[in-house]
């Protein structure tokens, strides 16, 4: 019976189905008046869909992994859906992310037109990432990682009224472009070798096979082709303009969550589809290594905070990485923990920030002057609940004991120092890295809470409660997994074996 | 049929959309580009189709190429209205006008 509802019933499909009906609920809206219909709808869509994901998680966590086909095709021919612990940590993520940044847009976007077509985006958005970890073949990953694309270029650009947003969303439509081309280009030699798109058909001629160098090239292809979504150093120049330029809430969503996926594509085709050759892990190990210097550096001398958020994500995803480059149960525990609490205080931090540009755009008279630290030094007197989410987000990305940023950078460096070798170099210069990522952190905080509040900032007045309601959500949260990890850590151990148990 | 002369033609053809994409100031031209590069990765695909075995033609990749046009006439269609609204703002196309557009 449970089995029968969840068959064709997926959260993406769930969420599909709410988002082709919001469009009529947005007509609904401009008829009757009611401000903020379409966007408790959409926060509705994020609910209605968990209860689905739960129904899937109760199925994995008893037969480990379900496979769903369309139609009645079976792969080869046929394409699939192939669900486990990995693909449901994920996509709750995604949920969270999407529900907490649908319940915040209600009123930040509220004076924006179009509305009907921000929610649908947002919705499809996460459709199409909870898509892209449930896929079991290129075809699947290809086009539900397109929707997750074309709806973030969208989004991006969506106050298109702005010269940034519109410039931004064109230099990420670009690259992100050339990388998933690049990606079907590699799908395409990868399917000449295998003469299949199905992930586990690949993997088994793939792996019979002595090693050449095609296969390295295309190895390399393919981290080309994801690492630019997932904003790896030398492919992230997109992101320190894409990510401030849009609206607060998707902000969060990119920063939050759209990138990993990125990160979770590499993960899956090298531990699961490519042969694992020698020096991979050193390579990506380097790799992450200096993404993090290059995220945590540039942000150093940012005055626009939001951008500044940015590039502490380029850094965050250099952790991420190095816990995926470790390629031990620990590592791979800790990076897709880290992949959750990234989403949860990132989005946070990019939510209250959205909170206070909001408020004191209204004063100053224009969201992108808000941006600039200089013209909200001492704004946290003024919004003290803001303030204060805003300040455990920062706390939390800090790395703080007793919140959760700390738990899982623990867990990745001490993967990283067991696996010895030139990892404990490479621990080291995390260590490193999370030191300068301080400096920044707290200058950050001097001036938003500590400095005296200017003149033209007195008429600030704390945000309406339906703005608050979400960040107060991710604060307990932050708090929850730092001070109580051991379900989060044995969930994220739960996904991290069933990616390493099928190599 | 030697399928040969299609990869190495999808390969010539990714060639030169990625020199599109680094030496074209152009914005339109920058599109053409990332077009040029989605029909070689799309003729690759059919060229493998027809390998697996002799007389058969794998429908799968048919499929896929057919879903990968269509997407690609979705980022070209987002693509072309953001030229339309950069124009609207800068009123040129040339990359090296715009303020931030560096990659």
């Amino acid at each position: 019976m449970m089995r029968g509802i969840t068959e064709f019933l997926l959260p993406n499909i769930v969420l599909i189905i709410f988002a082709a009906i919001t469009p009529l609920i947005g007509f609904l809206e401009k008829k009757s008046g009611l401000k903020g219909l379409t966007g408790t709808w959409a926060t509705i869509s994020f609910l209605a869909s968990s209860p689905f994901l739960y129904l899937l998680y109760r199925e994995v966590s008893t037969e480990g992994e379900v496979t769903r086909w369309f139609a009645t095709f079976v792969a080869p021919i046929g394409v699939e859906f192939r669900i486990d612990m990995l693909s449901i940590f994920l996509a709750t993520v995604f949920i969270l992310l999407g529900f907490v940044a649908a319940f915040n847009s209600i009123r930040y976007m509220e004076h924006e037109t179009g509305q009907d077509m921000y929610y649908v985006l947002l919705q499809l958005m996460v459709a199409g990432m909870i898509g892209v970890v449930f896929a079991n073949d290129f075809f699947n990953l290809f086009v539900f990682w397109e929707v997750m694309c074309i709806s973030s270029y969208s989004l991006v650009a969506f106050r298109k009224y702005r010269w940034e947003a519109v410039e931004a969303a064109f230099k990420y439509l670009v690259m992100s472009t050339f990388a998933s081309v690049t990606m079907l280009f590699a799908m395409s030699f990868l399917y000449g070798l295998t003469g299949s798109l199905n992930f586990d058909q690949m993997a088994q001629i793939l792996r019979s096979s002595s090693p050449t160098t095609l296969h390295q090239l295309l190895i390399g292809l393919i981290i080309v082709a994801f690492g630019v979504q997932a904003a790896i150093v030398p492919f992230h120049s997109w992101l320190p303009d894409a990510h401030p330029a849009a609206p607060s809430p998707i902000s969060a969503m990119l920063s939050g969550v759209v990138i990993k996926t990125g990160v979770y594509a590499i993960c899956r085709l090298l531990f699961v589809v490519l042969p694992w050759q020698v020096g991979v892990d050193i390579f990506l190990g380097a790799i992450a290594v200096l993404t993090m210097f290059v995220g945590n550096l540039m942000a150093l001398p940012q005055r626009d905070v939001k951008r500044l958020l940015a590039f502490s994500s380029i850094a965050h995803i250099g952790y991420i990485m190095l816990g995926v480059s470790v390629a031990t149960i620990n590592g791979l525990t800790g990076a897709t923990l880290h992949v959750l609490n990234h989403a949860i205080m990132k989005g946070l931090a990019f939510l209250s920030f959205g909170v206070i540009i909001h408020q004191a755009g209204k004063v100053i008279g224009s969201t992108d002057e808000a941006r600039i630290i200089d013209n909200i030094m001492g704004i946290g007197r003024k919004i003290p609940l803001t303030a204060v989410t805003f300040t455990i987000a920062i706390l939390a990305l800090m790395g703080i004991p007793s919140l959760n940023g700390f738990i899982s950078e623990l867990i990745i460096v001490v993967a990283a120092v067991k696996k010895g070798g030139i990892f404990i170099l490479f621990a080291a210069l995390t260590l490193l890295n999370i030191g300068i990522s301080v400096v920044y952190y707290l200058l950050l905080l001097q001036r938003i809470l500590l400095r005296p509040t200017s003149e033209k900032l007195e008429e600030v007045h704390e945000a309406p409660l339906s703005m608050i309601i979400p960040l107060i959500i991710l604060s307990i949260l932050c708090f929850t997994i730092g001070i109580y990890p051991r379900p989060f850590i044995e969930f994220a151990q739960k996904a991290a074996l069933a990616l390493l148990g099928s190599s | 049929m030697d399928i040969n002369i299609f990869v190495i033609t999808a390969i010539m053809l990714y060639g030169i959309g990625t020199y599109c994409l680094l030496t074209k100031r152009n914005l339109i031209r920058i599109l053409i580009g990332l077009e040029i590069l989605a029909n070689a990765a799309n003729l690759n695909f059919i060229a493998f189709s027809t390998i697996k075995a002799s007389g058969l033609i794998d429908p799968l990749p048919h499929a896929f190429v057919i879903i990968s046009i269509v997407l690609h006439g979705c980022i070209i269609a987002i693509g072309l209205a953001l030229v339309i609204m950069i124009y609207r703002v800068y009123r040129t196309l040339d990359t090296k006008k715009l303020k931030r557009l560096r990659w």
